[in-house]
């Protein structure tokens, strides 16, 4: 029961993050099984049944833009932030590192802030 | 090539129709990259397995279908029965039952000759049972959906019209059919049994309908559990043997009501030869239908007979 907890949990937080990680990746223009591979490698792996919808929304939303180009003898969506993209990344990473400070402080102190001694 | 064409395909087919073509184009190009990488390391073409177990690794074709759609339909009850992949192909399935069973009432109204506001009741009722049957089984598909997510088979990826006509234990439609019949005949026989209000004046059922009203009305119940399992998927060999059962006891009931004739008399023994002839022409109606619905059952019979004789693979 505790594992199932913890599996739910996880990807709750997991799902969090992995917009911010697809935003960041796409600083460099990538197709979709290359940014699979590059998230792999980066210790995030994801499911590509839920990465390609995910960069459809991005893409609707203006995050990112898109083209179709032959590499090799085959035709790729090759994707890459917009400049709202980069934006709104920029702006994301700031406030998951401000998300990220606070968990540190709040992990480092032996008695959490509020708690009675 | 043509696992992963047939995979696109039932991908497509539970995309809803407003959706771009080139989802697929990108998906096909992306499984397309990751075989030929596997390729480029294994010095070789994939084999038939390995192409599954990469296309396994994508997701049931419904699910990746689902993630594609902006509004995830489904249907709760406290908790969720049917989830944003099964929902759409739910939603069709529904609909031919829904109309085969409408259908099937309006037919039965007309050759009845009740007026429509008498059979409302009937109406009503048709529709909450198609909708219970129907809504079990998808929920019972979705929970083996849920439970066994990787229980699904690349080389045979159904597309929602495949998965209708082509199931592992025969044609999904046929059982759709035939449970939206069965649905009929369980609600309209016991709105109908004694006769219709035109004909209950002049004419009444003998006394042989209250022995068989129960054993009709439990048989035709269970006769909707093969279609049922059929349009799970389901194909058990004792399934056959629950049909061959079920057709053998239809076969002797039918035939032993043969013999019991006649089955509808005049109230007025005294009455005209106009009526006399009515009903020489009712019963015989009754007796011929009986033999083909014997018929109908001895055929069964033999058809699950012969699959049951067959070495189980």
């Amino acid at each position: 029961m505790n594992d199932e907890i913890f599996e739910n949990l996880r990807l709750e937080l997991r799902r969090g993050s992995l917009i911010l990680a697809v935003l960041g990746q796409l600083r460099s223009e990538q197709y979709g099984y290359t940014l699979v591979r590059a998230l792999a490698d980066d210790g995030l792996t994801i499911d590509e049944g839920t990465l390609y919808p995910l960069l459809r929304r991005l893409e609707t939303q203006g995050l990112l833009l898109s083209e179709w180009r032959e590499e090799g003898r085959r035709k790729k969506r090759f994707y890459r932030l917009s400049a709202t993209g980069e934006r709104i990344a920029g702006l994301l990473r700031a406030e998951w590192q401000q998300i990220g400070h606070a968990l540190d402080r709040i992990f480092a102190a032996d008695t959490p802030t509020g708690a009675s001694a | 090539m043509d696992m992963i064409d047939g995979y696109l395909s039932a991908i497509k087919a539970f995309l809803p129709n407003d959706q771009p073509r080139d989802i697929l184009s990108e998906l096909e190009a992306n499984i397309m990259a990751r075989i030929d990488d596997q390729e480029a390391a294994l010095g070789r073409p994939l084999t038939d397995d390995e192409q599954a177990a990469l296309l396994k690794q994508l997701g049931h074709p419904a699910v990746v279908a689902s993630r594609y759609q902006g509004s995830q339909g489904s249907l709760s009850f406290g908790r969720q029965l049917i989830g944003p992949p099964l929902f759409p192909l739910y939603q069709r399935v529904l609909g031919i039952a829904l109309s085969i069973g409408l259908i099937g009432v309006l037919v039965a109204t007309l050759l009845i000759g009740e007026p429509l506001s008498e059979m409302l009741p009937t109406i009503v009722f048709q529709i909450v049972l198609q909708f219970g049957i129907i809504t079990a089984i998808f929920s019972l598909a979705q929970l083996h959906l849920t439970r066994q997510p990787d229980a699904w088979d690349p080389r045979r990826p159904l597309a929602p019209d495949q998965f209708l006509t082509d199931g592992p234990a025969g044609s999904r439609f046929a059982a759709v059919v035939e449970l939206a019949v069965l649905g009929v005949i369980l609600v309209v026989l016991p709105a109908h049994l004694p006769l219709p209000a035109s004909m209950a004046s002049r004419l009444t059922i003998t006394p042989i309908w209250g022995y068989l009203y129960l054993p009709i009305m439990l048989l035709t119940a269970a006769s909707m559990a093969p279609p049922a399992a059929r349009l799970l998927g389901a194909a058990p060999r004792w399934l056959e043997g629950l049909s061959a059962i079920i057709n053998a006891i239809w076969l002797i009931l039918l035939l032993s009501v043969t013999s019991l004739g006649p089955w509808v008399v005049l109230r007025d023994a005294a009455a005209s030869a106009i009526d006399a002839n009515e009903l020489r022409w009712i019963n015989l109606s009754i007796f011929f239908t009986l033999l083909i619905f014997a018929a109908i059952s001895a055929w069964q019979l033999l058809v699950s007979l012969r699959k049951l004789a067959r070495p189980a693979t």
